[in-house]
């Protein structure tokens, strides 16, 4: 795991990826930020929380498009895959690398607090909350680019799917519509669950507590549940595929 | 070393592995020969883990590599068909990342010096290895399997592509590997496995065919009536002399290789020597010989030997076997006794 | 072992729909359990998102169900999900409060008793219910425009009002003399659980209950004798009496209210015309007081909080004041203040600089008294009495959270209630405040994070990928 998590990180760096995430990262989320903070002149992130996770829409598939579709492309996944390694430790040392980058461009952002500090008294703790939602977010959609790559040979592919898998997440919290209208009678359970099952995958209804600044367990299992989902998902793929 | 029991792979319904089982005992050099198509990289593959067999048992040292994977891995330094290279990175960050993932005990720095000296790479050690000519890829592709000195070496096609110096440096690095490792070394190409091989197993369409030293096998590989003759003059002209000739099982033309020329391919009847016939024959019509040479037997061939005297139904295998190698290689069919020409020149080069 | 696919492949196949399951119960799971008990850490400074002790003093007293309805048209805004955040703490604090979501345009059925007072509100607004009995509660209540919140105080409120024995205490405003009355007090007011009513002093009588409050706020005509004369019984009660003059929205001619607070209480209002410019906040009339010595102030004080006035009369002790009375100044004048005859003198001079001819030093303008009386029982009553200035004090300066005006009217109303305070949630600060910055240093800063960070990274990550490219 070690190994691969190392020669992923490097990879971002020696190569224009990393750059160019932190550039897109940076630019986007600065531009938020001048626009819900610098500008309003109101030091509340409530604001740039709510809007800055679009940000991903753009930047996740730069960290994930690669990571198994270029591989399996190049034939270096008969490396990975015949060495002494689990797939798990692959799949894991590839999550965590990409995780870092990202980490790398949160903790750049969190610099916003102390430029605000000039001139006001920001909410530093409520703040970091916020923070900490955003880097879980970005920790999901990793993990479901990572598994987007995994099933396809196209780094296009990868990245197209990966974004627009984002937008839909993203636009599902706006999106009205009720199950239990269309459902009744002996389907009403089903109406039931497709509206719960509606309301759970929205990311936007599971950001607003971080936003807030509150730290609540529930959308933090959400976040770290379902990253390990994909993490798991993609290992199936990576395993089943030597059965095909 | 390595036990293969009934190892079939099934994609859909197409069996490309079909119920093979061999072994290779420690120290031995296995050949394993094959046209294009006919399993021997799915064979490799299955062996080294990176695909699972339908059914079947693999396993490497005693380790099953389906039940004991990380084991059974560790005793393999695998060279799949394509070099599994990352273009992005330079020879030694290569090296050092194959070094990590293998888990490697021995000291860095020597135990990779050693392997670079010994596939002559020590020079290209900090150059991007997309930057890197074709053959030496493929010896990087080579180092990065020796790292952790693995006790089986499996190595996929090792020397395709390589210059006939570098072919011929690569044969006497994977023969000094043999006595050490334990080498199962795939190829197309004949002379190469008798070059290096103690042990030489055949397979075609999925099957094992054949399974013998190269020694065994050359007996049937010394076929001396086959030529490439290139005659000056008009091909309706030479063919009618050349039907004339007693002992010629068949003509076939190869069409203007050179200016004023026609180049035929010629089989006579067995253990009869038809070249003192033709060159009279031709002669005589003031026909003037530009070149004859004896073909080497293509690969194709030798399976007719080989699977003739084995079973009566090979003519549907070959037929079958011959629309794969126009999937894969569009030339290998309409082109064939020139692309052995090729094969042979090197051969011959090397074998200087 | 024979067939190592159909093994291997339907393992995999049970394990994915598996680990699918387990994800979704699991969020499931917790997501039910999330309105029962607390999984939540409240990292904002004022704790927005946690109970007071006074509201869990409160919500622990309520054992019949209460029901608290969400209503919204099925969208999740921002405010919503910061009501819903604090309305869950009183379900996890008490089982007998439950609350839900009601879109109310897809189910209108379950509003349809409602439907007249509804129409008028705000997506969010709140409807409590126990059995037959509900209160709602507008979602404009819930947040001030200067960054507070007012969700707690308001539901807490709302259920203390549904607690037998919980009746909250009431303000009498006055009227029939033109009297301003202030829906911003009114609101600060029943914000803490306090019942507004309105009087008719002339022909209904002062409150029977000597703890009710009466607030007389701006007359614009004189009382009568008669009324004087209930407002004297009242106070003698025990009663507890504000009265708030005005330069501007109050007659300055009242004569026989003036003389009763002269004669009875021993305090004299000055009908002229306070201000302090030099220590006026910018672009308003608001000037800074100095806080003076008295449990209504003194809290204030100590959060070291600023009180504001504006322009005010202000009130001197008489001479002949009777030794049983006691006054305390609330909220005086810097001492280089200065009064002006009226506010039409202002109007000529046209402006608000001190002039040579105008009296200075410090001016009272907000003071309490007391004045114990023996009745025939020989119980002791204690009056009480506080006199404004302006009336602005508790009108628009108790919105105005430069100013800690709110608390002192708070502060006034529980001090006159007994001492004690019918529901103190204090409002919460949002977390975040105002910065200050000029047009260029937004620029510049636009600059640097937009353009220069960026630009560098990338150009960075060029050089770096061209020079490894001829490697």
């Amino acid at each position: 795991m070690k190994a691969i998590y190392k020669r992923e990180l490097r990879a971002y760096f020696k190569t224009p990826l990393g750059y160019i995430f932190l550039f897109a990262y940076l630019l986007i989320t600065s531009a938020v930020f001048t626009l819900c903070n610098l500008l309003t002149q109101q030091t509340s992130m409530v604001f740039f929380f709510s809007y800055v996770n679009l940000v991903f829409i753009f930047v996740i598939p730069v960290l994930t498009m690669r990571l198994f579709a270029e591989e399996r492309k190049n034939k270096t996944d008969q490396l990975l895959l015949t060495a002494p390694v689990r797939i798990v430790d692959i799949v894991l040392g590839k999550f965590l690398a990409a995780s870092t980058v990202l980490l790398i461009g949160v903790a750049a952002t969190t610099l916003y607090i102390p430029i605000m500090e000039l001139y006001g008294t920001p909410a530093i703790a409520e703040s970091m909350i916020g923070y900490l939602g955003l880097f879980l977010t970005g920790l999901l959609f990793i993990a479901l680019g990572m598994f987007m790559s995994s099933i396809t040979e196209s780094q296009v592919i990868a990245a197209i799917s990966t974004s627009v898998i984002i937008l839909f997440l993203w636009l599902l919290g706006d999106v009205n519509i009720q199950f239990t209208e269309v459902l009744t009678g002996a389907l009403a359970w089903l109406g039931s669950a497709l509206d719960w099952l509606m309301n759970f995958i929205s990311i936007t209804n599971r950001l607003y507590d971080f936003a807030l600044g509150t730290l609540n367990l529930v959308p933090v299992f959400y976040f770290v549940s379902l990253a390990g989902l994909f993490l798991f998902l993609t290992v199936q793929v990576i395993e089943r595929r030597r059965w095909k | 070393m390595v036990e293969i029991k009934n190892l079939t792979k099934k994609y859909g319904t197409k069996l490309a592995v079909d119920n093979i089982s061999f072994t290779v005992k420690e120290g031995e050099i296995l050949g394993f020969l094959g046209p294009n198509g006919a399993g021997k990289s799915t064979t490799m593959n299955i062996l080294t883990g990176y695909l699972s067999a339908s059914s079947g048992e693999v396993s490497i040292g005693g380790f099953d590599i389906l039940d004991n994977p990380v084991e059974a891995k560790k005793k393999i330094g695998y060279l799949p068909e394509h070099p599994p290279l990352y273009m992005d990175m330079t020879v030694r960050e290569y090296l050092d990342f194959v070094y990590d993932l293998k888990k490697v005990e021995e000291d860095r720095e020597e135990h990779l010096s050693k392997i670079c000296d010994t596939v002559k790479i020590t020079d290209v050690k900090d150059r991007l290895i997309s930057n890197l000519s074709k053959g030496y890829k493929q010896r990087v592709g080579i180092a990065q399997a020796m790292v952790g000195n693995p006790e089986v070496l499996i190595l996929d096609e090792p020397t395709v592509g390589l210059d006939p110096k570098q072919i011929v440096e690569i044969r006497s690095v994977i023969k000094k590997l043999g006595r050490e490792h334990t080498v199962i070394l795939s190829s197309h190409i004949l002379q190469e496995v008798n070059a290096i091989c103690e042990r030489v197993i055949i397979i075609n369409g999925g099957k094992l065919v054949a399974s013998d030293t190269p020694e065994n096998l050359g007996k049937s590989i010394s076929n001396e009536n086959k030529f490439q003759l290139r005659v000056a003059g008009e091909e309706r002209e030479i063919l009618d002399i050349l039907d004339g000739v007693s002992g010629i099982k068949y003509v076939n033309s190869l069409g203007r290789k050179e200016s004023g020329s026609i180049d035929f391919v010629v089989e006579a009847e067995p253990d009869v020597d038809v070249r003192t016939p033709i060159f009279n024959a031709l002669a005589s019509a003031n026909l003037p010989i530009l070149s004859l040479q004896t073909l080497d037997l293509s690969l194709e061939e030798i399976f007719l030997e080989v699977t003739q005297s084995q079973a009566g139904t090979y003519i549907a295998d070959v037929d079958e076997e011959e629309i794969e190698i126009v999937n894969t290689e569009p030339d290998a069919t309409n082109n064939a006794p020139e692309e052995v020409v090729e094969e042979g020149a090197s051969e011959d080069e090397s074998n200087l | 072992m024979k067939n190592k696919k159909f093994r291997y492949s339907l393992n995999s196949k049970a394990f994915i729909v598996g680990a699918v399951i387990i994800v979704l119960l699991l969020n499931a799971i917790l997501i039910s359990l999330d309105s029962k008990i607390p999984l939540e850490f409240d990292f904002t400074e004022d704790k927005i998102y946690a109970l007071t002790e006074e509201s869990e003093g409160i919500v622990d007293k309520i054992e019949e169900p209460i029901e608290i309805l969400i209503l919204t048209t099925g969208e999740d805004t921002q405010s919503i999900s910061m009501v819903k955040n604090v309305l869950d703490k009183y379900s996890q604090r008490n089982s007998a409060i439950t609350v839900r979501e009601v879109d109310v345009i897809k189910n209108p059925a379950e509003v349809q008793a409602y439907v007249q007072e509804i129409a008028s509100m705000n997506i969010g607004s709140l409807l409590i219910r126990q059995g037959e009995r509900y209160e709602l509660v507008n979602a404009t209540d819930f947040f001030s425009q200067n960054g507070y919140s007012y969700i707690e105080r308001v539901v807490t409120t709302k259920l203390a009002g549904f607690i037998d024995g919980m009746t909250a205490s009431s303000v009498f405003f006055t009227t029939g003399h033109g009297e301003q009355i202030s829906n911003s007090t009114t609101k600060v007011l029943e914000m803490a659980g306090y019942q507004i009513e309105q009087f008719d002093s002339l022909s209904k009588d002062f409150p029977e209950d000597g703890k009710s409050i009466v607030i007389i706020s701006a007359p614009q005509s004189d009382f009568s004798v008669e009324e004087i004369d209930k407002l004297d019984k009242f106070l003698d009660r025990g009663g507890n009496v504000q009265i708030y003059f005005d330069p501007i929205y109050a007659s300055s001619d009242l004569p026989n209210l003036q003389n009763y607070l002269r004669e009875d209480w021993g305090i004299v209002r000055n009908t002229h015309v306070v201000l302090d410019s030099g220590n006026m906040i910018e672009n308003s009339t608001y000037m800074v007081g100095v806080l003076g010595d008295h449990e209504i102030t003194n809290p204030v004080k100590e959060s070291q909080k600023r009180a504001g006035y504006s322009p005010a009369n202000s009130f001197t002790v008489a001479a002949d004041k009777s030794t049983g009375i006691e006054i305390h100044t609330l909220l005086s004048t810097y001492d280089d203040a200065f009064a002006k005859a009226s506010v039409e003198a202002i109007m000529e001079e046209g402006n608000l600089q001190k002039s040579a001819n105008d009296e200075s030093g410090t001016f009272d303008v907000l003071v309490a008294a007391t004045k114990d009386i023996d009745n025939v029982d020989n119980e002791v009553f204690t009056g009480k009495l506080i006199v404004g200035g302006s009336v602005l004090i508790f009108d628009a300066l108790t919105t105005d959270t430069r100013f800690a005006n709110e608390d002192i009217l708070l502060n006034s109303v529980n001090w006159m209630n007994g001492g004690e305070a019918s529901i103190t949630v204090r409002a919460k600060a949002i977390p975040g405040g105002v910065m200050s910055l000029t047009v260029t240093q937004f620029w510049i800063w636009l600059a640097v994070l937009v353009l220069v960070v960026p630009v560098a990274i990338l150009a960075c990550g060029i050089v770096i990928f061209v020079k490894r490219r001829y490697k």
